[in-house]
């Protein structure tokens, strides 16, 4: 009887799911149109673009923009330059937190606060470009990949996560198991931890891989222009491209045109340097999904 | 253990910190006779589509002339960040080039004796070209002059007149000197059997008849409600809408001594974003906003929204360079709108109607030499070669050969035309341009598109335009000189009030634009608020001083 009173009253089923269904399904093209958008965009004339005339599909459809991109020579260079360091400073992020977090979940260690509090102050107080640009070329990192991962090694942030992960996810009485069966620390860590901090790992690796992916500026000021990443060479081909509208009288090919092709650059830079993460985002997503709900109290 | 490591940590910061603290004066105003060095590095800004200095058939033959080797550090982008970095951790090279210091980096470099007081050096021996034209053309030198008489910078600028069609020298007028031409659809004027207006009131009846017959939609098959009567970008270069203000008595333009700033003709400075004209300027634009014959989206739009909209046949009058860019395939319907009466007729005429701008200004932030070069003399003998027509001629545009094709009968150089550009190379005359252009000390005088090369087709265009169209209706042709020199303090006033000054009054202009007019007391609190918090009439007393010492000079 209960049973049938609360289906007189609530909703159906099958009611409160075409609901939902159809509250995602706005959610989802308020989050997926902006994109959808860039991506007409970038197959349409820029000037119909801003006269709204492009809704679904393209306006005025060219290929200028793709071609202008993949024209670039240092392309290719630059792609591999990101994968590069997209890699070796996500596996190098999330070594640096699992070596900072890991300790600092023992209840045990001696000086737990003091360390904590020594890594709370990076997150609120920075030195300024200036200052940390002359840190980082006394320490004869400037030219170097390395300038990329180090002066930023350990993202605090991102430790206090993995950190509460350790202490409210991996059971304590389990790391004592381990160790009565005779497991030594390195080996419980290892054996043990590692193994059940997965999904908080797979997080880690997403956000590293992100913020390294996008990573321009760092690389502008730390390299020099060598081994330029593909945010940088995108950066470049749009700042080639763009004319102020004060040297309009003298640009012979004309600043409409020349504009034209600097907006179409835009769109094209933004749809080539996000399909990479595009692509790999599923096969990271179901981890995603566990881990960040997991590492989601702080405290 | 702990302690250690503080101590530690605190002399690797000590240590880093004092690295970079080692700067020689050595501005003692002699020659330093070394010349031993013959390679030299030089750092500095660069054409994002130039193909690089390195094998660069110019630069390589001017090295060669001059027998020293330059490694060239270039940059297309972010160089002023990376300019500060090298110089604050003094990491930087034996001279800049065309990274446009401004006066006050170049006073603050040079009195900290990292930029070289070049004075010494300005002797027929060493720089026997640049001599020259400073003999002929003493403001160029008084323009590159610091106030305590030292020079940290070769001197560079670009003057593009009407003397370049044919006007006389003393009677010429830079190409900057009206940035806003404004234009009218003569076609829709046409169909609504209107006369193109010659006042404000008159141009407020048309555009409102444009909007009211929904003219982009009935003439050019637009959507329904599409039409634009009149839309610009606010305060902007070469989209703004201050030429329209020309009818009461004054024209704002973006300026680069200082927004606002108007000489009167008797050789004051005054401020116009504070005069009566100015308030009852924005009280009548207001209605127009209000009724919107003004676009909404003004305050806010792109240059490339701007072209959009024009391009696509929405508008009725707007403001630009040239009518053929902006309004694309509508271009042949459109006609210049003149600068119009305001509406209380000629009782603003008498204070200056369209004002004009100065040209670009003389600057000596373009090749500064440190106190890294250990002969000046070799690296300035290699400069000295830029300030000759041929030669600066062939780094602004390209070799000889490659962009100049040619001599005519009066020993003038031709210039590539398109399509010769397109056949040969692939490439519009812009871009092959780009691919040579070097930035650096080049002075390109007026008088060298009259004897050395002809002048680029769009800009004679728009200099005709300028010459025949828009400068008849300039009555007062005074300007604020760009090239007023100021002393330290000077400078240290207007570095601590300019960017509070502009900013306050754009913002209010715009506010009294879009929510109505000024009453009498926000009229007076928006003075007293320049005058008290923003530094006006500081501002005021400094380019007065300036322009005193300037105008005595002369």
């Amino acid at each position: 009887m209960a049973k049938k009173k609360d289906l007189s009253t609530g909703m159906s089923e099958r009611t409160s799911d075409i609901i939902l269904v159809a509250i995602c399904a706005v959610v989802l093209i308020i989050v997926a149109y902006p994109l959808y958008y860039v991506l007409v965009a970038s197959f349409s004339d820029p000037y119909e673009v801003y006269a709204g005339k492009t809704f679904l599909l393209p306006s005025g459809f060219t290929l200028d923009g793709y071609k202008a991109v993949f024209a670039e020579k240092n392309i290719v260079a630059g792609f591999l330059n990101s994968v590069k360091y997209t890699v070796i400073g996500t596996v190098f992020s999330v070594l640096m937190l699992y070596i900072t977090a890991y300790p600092l979940a023992q209840r045990d260690l001696p000086g737990r606060k003091l360390l904590s509090v020594f890594f709370l102050i990076t997150m609120y107080f920075g030195g300024g470009l200036v200052p940390t640009y002359l840190v980082v070329k006394a320490t004869g990192l400037t030219g170097s990949m390395w300038s990329l991962f180090l002066p930023g090694g350990v993202a605090v942030g991102n430790m206090i996560i993995v950190r509460n992960y350790f202490q409210n996810s991996i059971p304590h009485d389990l790391i004592e198991a381990s160790e009565i069966d005779g497991c030594s620390k390195l080996r419980t860590f290892f054996s043990v931890v590692i193994p059940l901090s997965m999904p908080i790992m797979a997080v880690m690796v997403v956000f590293s891989m992100v913020a390294y992916w996008n990573d321009w500026f760092t690389a502008l000021i730390y390299l020099g222009g060598k081994g330029t990443p593909l945010p940088l060479v995108m950066r470049n081909i749009l700042i080639k491209s763009s004319a102020s509208a004060s040297q309009a009288a003298t640009i012979s090919g004309g600043y409409a045109e020349l504009n034209k092709l600097t907006e179409l650059l835009k769109f094209c830079s933004m749809i080539v340097a996000a399909v990479p993460m595009l692509v790999i985002y599923p096969f990271v997503q179901k981890h995603f999904e566990k881990g960040f709900m997991a590492g989601a109290v702080k405290g | 253990m702990k302690i250690k490591l503080l101590a530690a940590l605190l002399a690797l910061f000590l240590l880093t910190g004092c690295s970079s603290g080692l700067v020689v004066n050595v501005n003692d105003g002699t020659v330093n006779p070394n010349t031993e060095q013959t390679e030299f590095d030089i750092m500095g800004g660069m054409s994002a589509l130039s193909k690089g200095y390195d094998n660069h058939e110019v630069l390589d033959s001017l090295q060669e002339s001059a027998g020293v080797k330059i490694n060239w550090e270039t940059m297309s982008d972010s160089l002023a960040e990376q300019v500060n970095i090298r110089i604050t951790g003094g990491q930087y090279p034996d001279a800049f080039m065309g990274v446009g210091f401004s006066n006050y980096d170049l006073a603050r470099y040079g009195d900290d004796g990292t930029f070289l007081d070049l004075t010494p050096y300005l002797t027929p021996d060493i720089m026997p070209n640049l001599c020259a034209i400073l003999e002929d053309h003493p403001e160029i030198r008084a323009a590159v002059t610091q106030e305590d008489g030292k020079i940290y910078g070769l001197p560079s600028g670009e003057q593009m007149t009407t003397a370049g069609i044919g006007a006389p020298m003393d009677e010429a007028y830079s190409i900057f000197s009206v940035p806003q031409y404004s234009m009218i659809n003569k076609a829709w004027l046409d169909d609504l059997g209107l006369p193109v207006p010659t006042s404000l009131d008159e141009l407020h009846d048309a555009l409102k008849a444009f909007k009211d017959n929904d003219m982009s939609a009935k003439f050019y098959g637009n959507a329904p409600g599409s039409t634009l009567p009149m839309t610009t970008g606010f305060d902007e270069w070469c989209w703004g809408q201050n030429i329209f203000y020309s009818g009461f008595g004054f024209t704002n333009w973006p300026n680069d001594v200082i927004n606002d700033i108007h000489l009167k003709s008797d050789g004051t400075v005054e401020f116009v974003c504070a005069s009566d004209a100015y308030r009852d300027c924005l009280t009548y634009f207001h209605d127009w906003y209000a009724e919107g014959l003004m676009d909404v989206e003004m305050f806010s739009q792109s240059d490339s929204q701007l072209i959009a909209k024009c391009q696509q046949g929405y508008v009725g009058v707007s403001t630009w360079w040239y009518i053929e860019e902006l309004m694309g395939d509508y271009a042949k319907d459109y006609v210049f709108l003149p600068p119009l009466t305001g509406p209380k007729g000629t009782e603003y005429e008498g204070v200056c109607g369209v004002t004009i701008r100065p040209g670009s200004p003389i600057k000596s932030g373009d090749l500064c030499i440190t106190n890294k070069c250990k002969s000046p003399i070799n690296l300035l003998k290699f400069f000295d070669q830029w300030y000759d027509g041929e030669t600066v001629m062939q780094l602004q545009y390209g070799p000889k050969g490659v962009f100049f094709t040619g001599q005519d009968e009066k020993g003038m150089w031709l210039s590539i035309t398109e399509d010769e550009a397109r056949s040969q190379y692939g490439k519009s005359a812009g871009e092959l341009r780009n691919l040579y252009e070097v930035y650096g000390p080049k002075l390109i005088l007026a008088e060298y598109y009259s004897g050395v090369f002809y002048m680029e087709d769009r800009a004679i265009e728009r200099l005709t335009d300028l010459d025949q169209f828009w400068m008849p209706y300039v009555q007062d042709t005074s300007f604020y000189p760009v090239d007023c020199v100021f002393t330290g303090m000077e400078m240290e006033t207007i570095d601590w009030h300019k960017t509070d000054f502009e900013q306050a009054v754009k913002e209010q202009e715009g506010l009294w634009l879009r929510d109505g007019g000024p009453t009498d007391q926000e009229w007076a609190e928006y003075k007293e608020y320049l005058s008290k918090k923003c530094g006006m009439d500081d501002l005021i007393q400094v380019y007065q001083d300036a322009y005193d010492r300037y105008s005595a000079a002369e």
